[in-house]
């Protein structure tokens, strides 16, 4: 039995399989089934979506991470997958900008997630869950996302960019978030001569409240 | 003068009720002409705002934070497929607060089309012209002098004349602009000509009473035969509102508030609007409340330069090119817009990692423009589940309008000078040289994802018309069925009007407030 046939069946023995209904579970693995295998996808995609993350999934992949805590409103499995997806988004080493490791992107992230009503916090973390656990399945990469290497989270977020349009809108999603957090720290903006708030350092002051007007009515044409 | 709002902070009773001549919803640019107008003419008005109050000393020109603080849902207000960001103000002044001062009067030929399609022959340019003149005179809209088109801008400007197409100097509302760049983070010198530093204070100066974090949850009225509310969307008269006034630091309600009064006019904006509407289950016999929902999906083109542009630097909207303003010519503008670093960041897909970062690196060479397309009105926001939803998706008959407006936003930066252009699509899509342009966007296809968009502009969502079965509001703002309810505004616009619609609000709203009250004894009596 290969690696990912073994993957299945275990799968297919795990009891404690977390629920995620929603009808979003439905498109998704509807509209993924074209891009590989049908049944095959159609199955592991489900089953991946119920199962959430777990040791099992960790077994089928490649080197496990320094554990990350959970945070306000990402669990740990999310702020896991933030951080991954920073350090694959903004390789900042031996660039001029400034290093990610000094932007709090993740807690950055934390604070925009609990922003989001929570429906759109329910669906948002079945995608995160099918993006960090898709690549078990799709495009032999053979790995949730977290535990890829550089090169492969690198291809692994190109495919999804190139995927169907719902992978599209997922990477979309994630890499903003990303982007978002990141961007909005000041300590990003100096390397890019962006001077951020300048109406106290130029000296302005507030004009006020307008002075009110005359009114004379129109005058009987409405 | 001082503009005096009782927050929730200031409300010592778990239950307020109130009396006025008129109660109205929502404080931004339709609610805050209405009710300056009603309460200059000696009216007992009353405004309830669900959003804070927050004085522009609190707005700090940090972009993300002010999204937070000033905007509906923080921001984060989307459509159900989540590819359409509908950005709104939720604070005392709604959406002029954070709004681009951009000032377009509505164009004839839409006016033309409301009178034709719509019976909305009372809106003229001629009849609407004194309206306009008179916002325009009070909020300082006035044409961007050379100092208020910045180098981006320029790019536009020069390109466009480069191939003799129309550009012509955007006009803003604005006084003695101090060339900040950040217009939608609040102006935090009040040069800005938003409603917080104008018809709010001018209204409380005529003694309107202004309440914020007060969301009004229901319309009240009275059916012909006496009960309230009952048998929804029959015919009737309006009684007042019920609303709740909720603390903005714990999100706790402080007190549940009800307001007596013979005329109601929502002006909670295109989404909020007709959700109260829904939520009341009044005045939809036609069952156009909540559709027709059009937003000017907006997206960003941005254009790379050998020198440095420095996109954010000076007023924010300088210039616009107008030659294919006309559906029959294409039906969309591009508007010389700058952008942050957030924005930037997140305006195109230039790629992963390392191509991202040397994307993003190059910043200061970029210039960078918006489109507005003459959308059809095909979405729609409804109540599921008692839960606001949004469904928005570019027709099919807008989407060559989209890639119209690349391909000439394109051609205009080229003629600039620009050594590629990137497009504000969900796949990475570079032009790099003139003769690529229509390689790369015609085949671009439609489908969610396929492109950034970005509404500043939503409306529609409560017709006007003439005909009862085809609209929700008579040609003056009232609805069909209940008296005294009123709407004003940008709900009420019965086609997208393609160009920045606030001046297009205060008119329209200053016009319906001057029916009512040259009809007083029917709604004062
Ligand atoms: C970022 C941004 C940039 C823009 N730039 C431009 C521009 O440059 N030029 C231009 O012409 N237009 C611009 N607009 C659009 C313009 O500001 C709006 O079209 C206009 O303000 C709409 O007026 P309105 O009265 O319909 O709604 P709003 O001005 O949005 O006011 C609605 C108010 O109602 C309140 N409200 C909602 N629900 C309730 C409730 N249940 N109870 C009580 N209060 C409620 C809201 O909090 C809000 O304050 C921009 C908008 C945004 C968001």
């Amino acid at each position: 039995m290969g690696r990912l046939e073994q993957c299945q069946s275990d799968y297919n023995n795990q009891m404690d399989l977390k629920p995620v209904s929603s009808s979003l579970l439905r498109d998704l693995t509807g509209h993924l089934q074209p891009l590989s295998r049908r049944r095959f996808v159609a199955n592991s995609m489900r089953l991946l979506l119920l199962a959430g993350s777990g040791p099992l999934l960790a077994a089928c992949s490649g080197p496990s991470r320094p554990p990350i805590q959970s945070m306000q409103y990402l669990d740990a499995g999310q702020a896991e997958l933030f951080q991954r997806l920073s350090e694959v988004l903004l390789p900042t080493e031996g660039t001029a900008l400034t290093s990610r490791t000094e932007v709090p992107v993740v807690a950055n992230v934390d604070t925009l997630y609990g922003y989001l009503p929570p429906q759109t916090q329910a669906d948002l973390s079945t995608a995160m869950d099918l993006f960090e656990h898709a690549g078990l399945v799709l495009g032999l990469h053979f790995s949730r996302f977290t535990r890829m290497t550089d090169s492969a989270a690198h291809s692994y977020i190109e495919q999804w960019q190139q995927g169907h349009s719902l992978q599209q809108g997922i990477i979309m999603v994630l890499k903003k978030l990303v982007y978002a957090s990141y961007w909005r720290d000041e300590q990003t903006w100096g390397p890019l001569q962006f001077p951020g708030p300048v109406s106290e350092r130029w000296g302005l002051t507030s004009l006020g409240e307008t002075p009110l007007p005359g009114n004379e009515p129109i005058g009987g044409k409405a | 003068m001082m503009l005096k709002v009782t927050t929730a902070a200031d409300l010592q009773t778990e239950r307020l009720e109130l009396e006025a001549d008129a109660v109205v919803v929502g404080s931004g640019a339709g609610g805050a002409v209405m009710a300056y107008e009603l309460a200059a003419a000696g009216k007992r008005v009353v405004v309830l705002e669900a959003g804070p109050y927050v004085p522009s000393s609190r707005f700090n020109e940090k972009f993300p934070d002010m999204l937070e603080l000033l905007y509906e849902e923080h921001g984060n207000q989307a459509n159900k497929a989540g590819d359409l960001l509908v950005l709104q103000g939720r604070c005392l002044g709604g959406s002029t607060v954070v709004n681009g001062c951009v000032a377009f009067r509505v164009p004839d030929f839409i006016l033309e089309k409301w009178g034709r399609e719509f019976g909305l022959t009372n809106l003229t340019p001629e009849s609407l012209a004194p309206y306009f003149d008179k916002v325009e005179r009070n909020l300082s809209i006035h044409t961007n002098q050379p100092h208020e088109i910045n180098r981006n801008s320029q790019k536009l400007q020069a390109g466009a004349e480069t191939l003799g197409w129309s550009v012509k100097p955007l006009n803003r509302n604005i006084r003695d602009c101090a060339l900040t760049g950040h217009c939608l983070s609040g102006c935090k010198t009040d040069r800005k000509q938003s409603m917080l530093v104008t018809y709010l204070p001018w209204a409380s100066h005529y003694g309107a009473k202004i309440y914020s974090d007060t969301r009004v949850t229901r319309i009240l009225a009275e059916q012909e035969h006496g009960q309230v509310n009952a048998q929804a969307n029959r015919y009737g008269k309006v009684q007042g509102v019920e609303a709740e006034t909720i603390d903005p630091l714990t999100g706790r309600k402080v007190a549940d508030v009800r307001v007596k009064a013979p005329l109601v006019v929502a002006a909670a904006g295109a989404v909020q609007t007709p959700l109260l509407f829904l939520h009341s289950q009044l005045g939809n016999a036609s069952g156009q409340v909540g559709r027709n929902f059009a937003c000017h999906p907006s997206t960003m083109i941005v254009a790379e330069f050998a020198e440095e542009i420095f996109t954010w630097q000076g007023a924010m909207l300088g210039v616009y090119v107008d030659e294919f303003e006309h559906p029959d010519k294409g039906g969309f503008v591009l508007e010389g817009g700058g952008a942050g670093p957030v924005e930037l960041g997140m305006a195109t897909e230039p790629g992963t990692g390392a191509a991202y970062l040397d994307f993003m690196s190059r910043a200061k060479h970029y210039a960078s423009c918006v489109s507005l397309i003459h959308d059809h009105n095909v979405g729609r926001v409804s109540l599921v589940d008692g839960q606001k939803r949004i469904e928005y998706a570019i027709d099919e008959r807008d989407f060559p309008a989209i890639k119209a407006a690349f391909k000439a936003a394109a051609r205009i930066y080229f003629a600039a000078g620009a050594e590629r252009v990137f497009l504000p699509t969900g796949d990475k899509w570079v032009i790099e040289s003139v003769e690529q342009i229509d390689a790369v966007v015609d085949p671009i296809e439609n489908h969610p994802f396929a492109l950034r968009m970005v509404s500043y502009h939503p409306q529609g969502t409560m017709r006007m018309g003439s005909d009862p079965a085809r609209s929700v509001v008579n040609p003056y703002g009232e609805s069909h069925q209940v008296k005294g309810l009123f709407v004003s505004d940008a709900s009420l616009f019965p086609t997208s009007i393609i160009v920045n619609p606030q001046e297009s609000v205060y008119a329209l709203s200053h016009y319906i407030a001057e029916h009512i009250l040259a009809r007083a004894e029917h709604y004062f009596a």
